[in-house]
């Protein structure tokens, strides 16, 4: 009984780290930021969409079942190297595999799910990418919690010009 | 006689403690407003937009879910550091209780914004904007709603930028005249 508690709280405690692993960086200096939460994407999904379109509706259907999005990005690069051995000890410790991997013009993206409701859908999306096209070195982890139909996040993808990886993403629907 | 000396200040003690904890933003907005260092301004629907006589009355209407703006300014002027971080703190303390939905938090070189809101997406009570930065200070915004929902909101948006609605940019030059 002893050793089923202390390895409960072994398992509890190392949760708590792995889930601090990244979360230290919200609050870096060097470190830039977006967090969306679901309360966001409740009061989105409440608009009336006043069209038939079924890609419109598509999207309503898709931003109901998030419940947040996170992005952090930084240029500092002995950061970003910390966030690089972060990322690969979160992405064992929280169980993701990996999606697919893109290598090109100077990026290296790495796309990781989590399994989901269906077959067609993941629980998490996750990405981890090393931009050194521009003059800057950037590193950029997105990390997308929900309920999350892979082709509707490639459409939604898509809309998102400008956003680090969306062009990427919007191809992701093949590879599942 | 002691004992109930004791229950006393224990039960006024506790009174301190529950009242500190109903510490709202709308009490902190009053009380800053007997500090000299803060900057206020009260923006009523008919004072947001410049040109709400050109559209029709049921648009006008819409508007007035948008009930009052009140825009609450603690810039550091360099001597006040410590009473900044102090009253920043505060704020964020207020924000923290779960009345306050958190829809979006913005981190960019240094400057944070957080974005709240109180009551249901049915039933909007309070649109909280709050932003800071290190050397600059904070700016709390806080958009008071009557009768508003995530609907209203999107419509009445539209609506400024359909109906080319100015943003009465006065009132706002005022206030930036002051704050220098």
């Amino acid at each position: 009984m002893k050793i089923y508690i202390t390895s409960l709280l072994a398992l509890l405690f190392s949760l708590v780290l792995n889930a601090q692993n990244l979360e230290k960086y919200e609050e870096m200096p060097e470190v830039d930021g977006v967090y969306i939460t679901q309360n966001m994407f409740e009061l989105l999904s409440k608009i009336d969409v006043e069209s038939d379109d079924p890609e419109e509706q598509n999207f309503v259907e898709l931003i109901k079942n998030l419940k947040g999005i996170k992005v952090l990005t930084t240029t500092n690069v002995e950061v970003g190297s910390q966030m690089k051995t972060d990322v690969n000890s979160y992405v064992s410790s929280e169980n993701l595999s990996e999606l697919m991997r893109v290598k090109k013009e100077g990026k290296f993206l790495k796309f990781y799910s989590k399994p989901g409701s269906t077959d067609q859908k993941v629980s998490q999306l996750f990405m981890f990418m090393i931009d050194e096209d521009t003059s800057e070195k950037r590193f950029v982890v997105l990390s997308i919690i929900g309920d999350i139909d892979l082709s509707e996040i490639g459409q939604m993808a898509g809309e998102l010009k400008g956003v680090p990886g969306a062009e990427e993403l919007k191809n992701i629907k093949d590879e599942k | 006689m002691r004992n109930s000396l004791k229950l006393l200040f224990l039960s006024l003690f506790l009174l301190m403690i529950s009242c500190q904890k109903e510490q709202t933003l709308q009490k902190y907005y009053v009380d800053s407003q007997r500090e000299e260092s803060f900057m206020h301004m009260d923006i009523s629907t008919n004072m947001i937009f410049d040109n709400l006589g050109e559209i029709s009355a049921e648009k006008r209407e819409k508007l007035k879910s948008f009930k009052k703006i009140n825009v609450l300014t603690l810039p550091i002027d360099g001597g006040n550091q410590k009473f900044y971080q102090e009253e920043k703190e505060k704020v964020l303390s207020i924000l923290e209780r779960s009345e306050y939905k958190k829809l979006l938090g913005l981190k960019y070189s240094g400057a944070k914004l957080l974005l709240y809101y109180t009551g249901e997406p049915e039933a909007i009570k309070e649109v909280v904007l709050m932003t800071y930065a290190k050397e600059k200070g904070f700016t709390l915004v806080r958009l008071i709603g009557k009768d508003l929902n995530a609907n209203l909101i999107a419509e009445i948006l539209t609506l400024a930028k359909e109906e080319d609605l100015k943003l009465n940019l006065e009132i706002f030059e005022d206030f930036a005249e002051e704050l220098e």
